[in-house]
């Protein structure tokens, strides 16, 4: 009997109210996230060329993406490249253009949504502008360059220049965005501990070094966690700047994730590409960890 | 009650009508095809209307969408058991892998001996290693050089050229620079067509793509056919400067007039006649190393068209292979669609048609498609790898180097995926 009540108050309590609102969701991450996520793993055990037999492997194609191909270490380099450059890079400006805006008061709006616009634009969209850009002969860089009496930079097609022009590129769509989250954290600040500072004739670099930048150290973890979780996975700059599957002249742009995207799509190896996916996982799993240690905050004001 | 008896035949009359339609509606068939290419579509779609009005129990239903969602859908789909259409368009890029999800072509409506009459070289693209057909016969597509009447006219020239060095000649009266010494309008420009213009130049000198097994890069890449084909091509940009690393997407530089002459396969016609209509062009075949098409021009592929998939059931099956078997009659679709498509077709008889003889490309194809040689499959691994080469070449790296790197990604890439469907060798030059 009490069983029955107890089972009774909870149908007719509010859990079952948010019971019934998330079970869809649930249901839906269940089979379209961790269900996929699981036979990916499976998968990543055994060798499956769509519309083949599925055979069994183990852990073959671990070790194939860690000790035969070669491509996967160029492109683990590439990505790492990336994020090494990208993260510092697109954090200190976001952190300049924010700062700068901070204290601009009424035209900040103005200047946020000008720094803004490029995150809300179609990547296609922008990469094609970008690409005319780049274009040796007749893009505006090199126009500019060589009136400055540089030389013709083959932007896109030089292995060398084709990765820092898909960074600059990335760059300048996703600075809008920090700096947005960074506008977030400085107002948060309180003023108090500016107009303390001052009074004891503190000048604006004592005031970034002492009181900014301490006070947005958790925005600025976030932003170096989603930011690092974001570079590894980097795939879509490359595919639509320099063409499919993105892994740009003599490899220079191949990045985990187009490589792991080249091995489903173009190749259909799904047990391989599954395996890089992991492995991809596991480096992202890692590097966060470490990142969240590393960043904890130690102080407090 | 005679109104009542009124309203009630009136609504035994209406219920007979709605149950009359309902079962024809249910006898209806939709057949639902898939493709890839927009003109194509267009195209088939008057003679989708045409076959729904003779058989009116059958309707269709066409999708379209970008080359690589196509394949990936289809495989996904038909690996999964599933038939998302009925008549797919198919490509003999992808035979090996999509071969096991394709029904052959019933003997019955589409017997051999009657294909073999019929169609121009049927058994050696059609017919596959295992003795089956399982894809209609589309027509022949090759390379030609397009120039721009204009500019070959104000730089003085007269006759298209017949060999190599002929061309280059042109190319370099054609090209324009500036005052830096870049190249403002490319004599040619090839872009990433290089390794194809490389491929039918090393024909033109004996060379093959694979190993007889398929399993390999032939030796001749990097011997003196490959080696001499580079070394020329390379000279083109870094010598003759008549193009420059780099230089404007090929399709995009022909249509706006920065290239004087650009290497394409005949595909382009539609694609310029559609974005650039209103300029002037015209066509030269090859040249070759002799200015004798013999033994060989180009490459050439010998394009499938429809095709139906395993998975479709039974009865949609028979009806669309009917269909298709009504539509390889109806000439005026394959005439538009080859002459749409820059396709010699594969009906020997429409080869006199004067929709084709007096087609100003198709014209100049139908002289050198005899000597240009079908391989078989040519996988896209072979393009990818291409691009490379193109990339060391513009790089500046030897043509030893290029070709051996080349090779050795093709080489490695026919490791994992040999081309069972390997014909190339089967070509015979046409007699003099």
């Amino acid at each position: 009997m009490e069983r029955i009540r107890k089972f009774r108050s909870i149908l007719s309590s509010r859990n079952m109210l948010i019971l019934v609102a998330i079970v869809p969701t649930v249901i839906f991450y269940l089979v379209f996230s961790y269900g996929a996520i699981v036979y990916a793993f499976y998968l990543s055990l055994h060798k499956w060329t769509v519309g083949e037999p599925i055979i069994f492997l183990g852990f073959a194609n671990y070790e194939k993406a860690l000790r035969e191909d070669p491509l996967f270490y160029k492109a683990l380099w590439n990505t790492f490249y990336y994020a090494v450059v990208t993260i510092p890079v697109g954090l200190a400006l976001a952190l300049i253009l924010a700062v700068g805006i901070n204290g601009l008061g009424r035209l900040a709006n103005v200047f946020r949504t000008i720094y803004f616009l490029p995150v809300v634009s179609s990547l296609v969209a922008i990469s094609v502008v970008w690409r005319w850009l780049y274009q040796p002969n007749f893009g505006l860089i090199n126009q500019v360059i060589g009136a400055l009496g540089g030389p013709r930079l083959m932007w896109l097609q030089e292995p060398s220049l084709a990765m820092p022009a898909v960074m600059v590129m990335a760059i300048w769509h996703g600075v809008g965005y920090t700096m947005v989250i960074f506008l977030a954290g400085l107002q948060g600040i309180p003023q108090t501990f500016y107009e303390a500072a001052m009074i004891d004739g503190a000048n604006k670099w004592q005031l970034l070094k002492n009181i900014t930048i301490p006070l947005l150290m958790p925005t600025i973890t976030f932003v170096l966690v989603t930011g690092l979780i974001g570079s590894l996975q980097v795939f879509t700059e490359m595919y639509v700047l320099v063409g499919s599957p993105g892994s740009g002249p003599l490899n220079a742009t191949r990045t985990i994730v187009v490589h792991l995207y080249e091995r489903a799509f173009t190749y259909f190896q799904m047990g391989y590409a599954s395996a890089t996916a992991f492995v991809l996982f596991a480096i992202i799993l890692v590097f966060t960890i470490l990142q969240l240690r590393l960043l904890r905050t130690r102080w407090e004001y | 009650m005679a109104f009542r008896k009124f309203i009630s035949i009136v609504c035994l009359i209406g219920l007979l009508i709605s149950s009359l339609s309902i079962s024809a509606y249910a006898q209806k068939m939709t057949l639902t095809v898939w493709d890839w290419h927009a003109p194509r579509m267009n195209a088939l779609k008057p003679k989708l209307e045409a076959y729904s009005k003779l058989h009116p129990e059958i309707e269709f239903n066409t999708m379209l969408m970008p080359w690589d969602e196509y394949w990936k859908k289809l495989l996904a789909a038909a690996a999964a058991g599933q038939a998302p259409a009925d008549i797919i368009e198919f490509h003999n890029a992808q035979t090996t892998r999509y071969i096991q999800v394709l029904e052959p072509l019933p003997e019955s409506l589409f017997p051999l001996s009657e294909m073999r009459k019929v169609y121009y070289n049927f058994d050696q693209a059609f017919v596959l290693w295992d003795g089956k057909v399982y894809f209609l016969p589309g027509g022949l597509m090759s390379s030609l050089i397009y120039y721009n009447i204009d500019m070959w006219k104000k730089a003085g020239l007269g006759a298209t050229p017949k060999t190599w060095e002929e061309f280059r000649q042109a190319a370099k009266k054609l090209t324009k620079y500036d005052d830096k010494g870049n190249v403002q309008i490319a004599g040619v420009t090839f872009g990433g067509y290089l390794p194809l213009i490389w491929e039918d130049m090393k024909y033109q000198l004996g060379g093959w793509i694979y190993t007889e097994d398929g399993k390999a890069a032939d030796s001749s890449w990097i011997e003196t056919p490959g080696i001499k084909s580079l070394t020329f091509l390379r000279d083109l940009i870094f010598k003759d400067k008549v193009t420059q690393p780099g230089f404007l997407d090929w399709m995009e530089a022909f249509g706006t007039q920065k290239a004087a002459m650009v290497y394409s396969w005949t595909w382009f016609t539609g694609w310029v006649n559609l974005n650039y209509p209103k300029l002037k062009y015209a066509v030269f075949t090859l040249p070759t190393w002799t200015g004798k098409m013999s033994p060989a021009v180009a490459r050439n592929n010998y394009e499938c068209d429809y095709a139906v998939l395993k998975t479709v059931p039974k009865e949609k099956k028979e009806e669309a292979f009917k269909f298709l078997k009504w539509l390889y009659t109806q000439d005026d679709f394959l005439i538009k669609l080859n002459k749409e498509l820059g396709r010699i077709p594969a009906k020997k008889s429409l080869w006199g048609h004067e929709g084709i003889r007096l087609d100003p490309v198709l014209r100049v194809l139908n002289k050198e498609i005899s000597y240009t040689i079908f391989p078989g499959e040519r996988p896209e691994f072979i393009d990818t790898a291409g691009g490379n080469l193109r990339v060391r070449v513009e790089k500046g790296e030897s043509v030893e180097n290029c070709l051996k790197a080349y090779k050795e990604e093709v080489d490695n890439a026919l490791k994992e995926r040999p081309v069972i469907w390997n014909v190339e060798r089967k070509y015979k030059p046409p007699k003099q």
